[in-house]
Parts: structure tokens; C-alpha cells; sequence
């Protein structure tokens, strides 16, 4: 059996006077219990007692003719109390590295590099649809591979994307495609690219060879220019796209709501579980985010990794033919806009046919485009 | 109460307040069912046992903990002494 004064909290008294070596066995006598007796050579012994058993003391000292003095507070209780005292400072420094955190995860400056004006706000708008725009506040490390790839995918014309983040700068260098250069115009006239009806003109240099409403083939001659002064211009002429769907009809599983998450805790890749869940029993999606913290550019130590499964089923409701065209048209258009020109508009579509096979829905839609459709 | 501890077997200071007196070589004596702490300064402490009275002398000495029923002495020790209680 050991006393441990720690958790009550323990005072170190000095006992002085003739009487002092006798003193710490009257209060043993009342049954409390002193530790780290010593004697010193003037007479006084120093002992430490709980908190607890003041009053004994008290009680004791009103008999004794010596001095007691307090002399120093150990234990839970009155470190607690030091803290409280400094409690300020502690708080302030903690909010300032929490505030020193959230600022080192803010995005502070975004530079693009090798881009044009266009290409610029196509970069900035595909960032910002990525999460990433000055001031955002992001925890989560740059998947630098997924991210230029996607942006091949999203950014029209761009041939190379790197994205480098240095401390809240992220850098980003493109390369967009080789534009034809205009100067070198291989041929005085303008052309058709593709078939379709001639809505507007609008010549610049050159005599048109066409009206409004004109039904042209492509490789038809649209404006004649001479030698001098090559043709120039835009024909706007709605032209004619037929794209195919198939549609999955039962194939649609839809998130319940249900989830379950798990959290780990990484310090120094060592792992440390904070939540796991049981994994679900019926199909799930999973999705993985990590949190990294920076304090301004140094990477802390440590990381939070959380894994969340989320519960599939099967959609319950049967889409209506309309609501099934619809989203066959939807996505159809969403693929043909990424394939136009800037300046094209879709004017229209028309779902051409439509037949269910083995659960998939095949549809062909025939859309309507105003584009133009002169080239050298 | 010894005949109890002898029919069961126990050991003499299992039962009842027997004072136990343990050395740890020279530095350390533990005083078990210690009666009361007469006297203590760091050269001799005068221990109250049950039937008598155990003098601890030597030097720089110490009381480590000081337990209702416990003592524990640790210093330089040159000399314990159990004496019986005079009579009258």
C-alpha cells in the first residue's frame, strides 16, 4: 500500500520548534497519513499530507507551541488551478495555431501559366468546379494526376495540365492546342465544312455564292475572294447531328441515405482507429477523403483519414417514357456540346427512335445546331 | 486470537496486531502494525510497537510514508533496537 497525494492534491509543511519531532507522530496518531518526512538541524521537519487531512492538522497545531508554515501545493487540484490562471494564454495560443492552420490550408493565390485569356477562365472555371479558387479552404492533399486528367477531359483544347501547389500558391501550367495560324490562308474562298441550311451571313471580304435558307453541301463554295483580299466571314447554317443513347433502365441504384463511417487517425503512418463501422451487407459505394494539416508550409505529422460506405438499392420508382427521354436527351446533349465549337448553339432534337432491348433503352436523337460552317 | 491463526495454519503476523519489522539492507527498515511515530529526527526515531518500542538510529534518516498502520524509514542505518515495554 502506497498514499498517492497526487489526485487529492498535497501541501509540504515545515514544522519548527523544540516540539517539531514529536508533531508528525500526533498526527499519525490521528490517523492521517504524511509522507517525505525529514528532519533538518534547526529543529524543524518538513512532511508532506493530503489536503484532505488539513483540518487534523489544524486541530493538531492549536496544541502545539512550534510554528507550521505551508510551504509549497502539489497535486491535481492545484495544478489546475495554475492552469486556470494562465488559461488565457493557453487558449490564445491554441486558437492561434488553429487559426494558423485554417490559414495555411487557405488557397492564398492561384497562378496560370501558358494559358490565353480564354484558356485562363476555362482554367479558373474548371479549378473552381474542382474546389479549388482563391480563398477556398481545403484539407484535403491535390490529387495532381486525377485532377490533369480531368481537366484533358473538361478543358476544350488544352493539351498539357500541371498543377503544383507551393505553401497557399497553387501553380498551374497549360499548354493549349497549336491554333491554325490565320495569316497563311490556303485558299482565297471559303467552303463548307459540313452540310446544312444557311441562316446567316455575315461577309467580310468576298462575294457570297449563297442566300439565307440555301440548303448547302459540304465542300460547297460559300464566299469568293480574290487573290488580293481572300475571303473572310462566318456562315451560320443549322446543321444536323444524329447521336445514339443507351440507356440503362434497371441498372439505376440510387444512395439510401444510409451510411456508415470510419475515421483513422494518422500520426507518423502509424494508424490509430478513432470509428470504425461494420461494413454493409447489401452493395455500397465507398468514398476515401483524407485531411492534411499544414502549419504555414510544413506538413504536420499528423492526418485524418475518414472512409465512408454508402448503402445502395435499387430505384424503386419505373420512370414515366418521358422522363426516360428526357434524361436520354440530357445526357446526349451534354456529350454533343462537349464535342461543338464554342458558338454553337443547339437549336433543337427529336428523338428519331426508340427501342428496349434485353432492360437498355436505345435511343437515336436527331439534334439541330447553329454553327458556322465556313472555312478556308 | 493466536489460536485461531495457529489452527488455520496462518503465519503469526496475519493475525491480529503483531508489529513485522522488515530490512532492506542498510537502508531501508519497514515497520509494519506500527503502534504510533514517538519521536523522529534524522539521526534516531523511536517507533511505539504493540509490546515494546523499536529504536532506529543512524543517519540523514527519513520517513517515507507514514501509513495508519505502516512505516516506512529509509536512510543510513547503524542501528535498530527492539525494546520491551517496562512494566509499571
Amino acid at each position: 500500500m502506497s498514499a498517492n497525494f497526487f489526485f487529492t492534491g498535497a501541501i509540504v509543511v515545515v514544522v519548527t520548534g523544540d516540539e517539531a519531532p514529536l508533531f508528525p507522530g500526533r498526527l499519525h496518531a490521528q490517523g492521517v497519513v504524511l509522507k517525505n518526512l525529514y528532519y533538518s538541524r534547526d529543529n524543524s521537519v518538513h512532511f508532506s499530507l493530503s489536503v484532505r487531512d488539513v483540518a487534523a492538522l489544524r486541530r493538531e497545531a492549536r496544541h502545539f507551541k512550534g510554528k507550521i508554515r505551508f510551504e509549497k501545493r502539489e497535486g491535481l487540484p492545484f495544478f489546475v488551478q495554475r492552469l486556470a490562471h494562465y488559461s488565457p494564454l493557453i487558449i490564445t495560443s491554441a486558437c492561434f495555431f488553429i487559426f494558423m492552420i485554417v490559414l495555411s490550408a487557405m488557397i492564398i493565390r492561384i497562378d496560370v501559366q501558358g494559358a490565353d485569356q480564354e484558356m485562363k477562365a476555362d482554367v479558373f472555371a474548371f479549378l473552381k468546379k474542382e474546389g479549388i479558387r482563391e480563398g477556398a479552404v481545403t484539407f484535403e492533399p491535390l490529387d495532381t494526376d486525377r485532377l490533369s486528367r480531368q481537366a484533358a477531359r473538361d478543358i476544350p483544347g488544352l493539351t498539357r495540365f500541371t498543377i503544383e501547389k507551393k505553401g497557399a500558391v497553387y501553380y498551374v501550367e497549360v499548354a493549349a492546342e497549336k491554333k491554325e495560324k490565320s495569316p497563311v490562308i490556303k485558299s482565297r474562298h471559303m467552303k463548307a465544312a459540313k452540310s446544312g441550311v444557311v441562316r446567316d451571313l455575315f461577309v467580310e471580304y468576298g462575294v457570297s455564292k449563297v442566300r439565307r435558307g440555301d440548303f448547302i453541301e459540304a465542300g460547297d463554295r460559300l464566299i469568293s475572294g480574290s487573290k488580293k483580299t481572300p475571303a473572310s466571314g462566318t456562315v451560320t447554317a443549322e446543321t444536323w447531328y444524329k447521336a445514339t443513347v443507351t440507356l440503362d433502365e434497371n441498372g439505376l441504384k440510387i444512395r439510401s441515405g444510409e451510411k456508415r463511417r470510419n475515421v483513422f487517425f494518422y500520426l507518423n503512418n502509424e494508424k490509430y482507429t478513432i470509428l470504425t463501422a461494420a461494413p454493409f451487407s447489401k452493395p455500397f459505394q465507398t468514398e476515401e477523403k483524407q485531411y492534411v494539416f499544414h502549419f504555414f508550409s510544413y506538413q504536420l505529422p499528423f492526418s485524418v483519414r475518414t472512409k465512408t460506405d454508402y448503402a445502395l438499392h435499387q430505384a424503386e420508382w419505373s420512370e414515366s417514357t418521358s422522363e426516360q427521354e428526357w434524361r436520354g436527351i440530357q445526357s446526349a446533349r451534354a456529350a454533343l456540346m462537349a464535342r461543338l465549337p464554342r458558338e454553337a448553339v443547339i437549336e433543337g432534337e427529336n428523338v428519331l427512335q426508340k427501342r428496349v432491348e434485353n432492360g437498355k433503352v436505345k435511343m437515336i436523337i436527331h439534334f439541330q445546331v447553329l454553327e458556322n460552317i465556313a472555312i478556308h | 486470537m493466536k489460536w485461531i491463526g495457529k489452527i488455520a495454519g496462518l503465519p503469526e503476523d496475519a493475525v491480529g496486531r503483531i508489529p513485522r519489522v522488515v530490512m532492506l539492507g542498510r537502508s531501508k527498515v519497514m515497520v509494519y502494525n506500527a503502534e504510533k511515530l514517538e519521536k523522529f529526527t534524522d539521526e534516531t526515531v523511536l517507533i511505539q510497537l504493540l509490546g515494546g518500542s523499536l529504536h532506529i538510529q543512524g543517519k540523514s534518516l527519513e520517513v517515507k510514508e507514514l501509513l495508519p498502520a505502516e512505516v516506512i524509514i529509509e536512510g543510513a542505518i547503524s542501528m535498530v533496537c527492539l525494546k520491551e515495554k517496562h512494566v509499571g
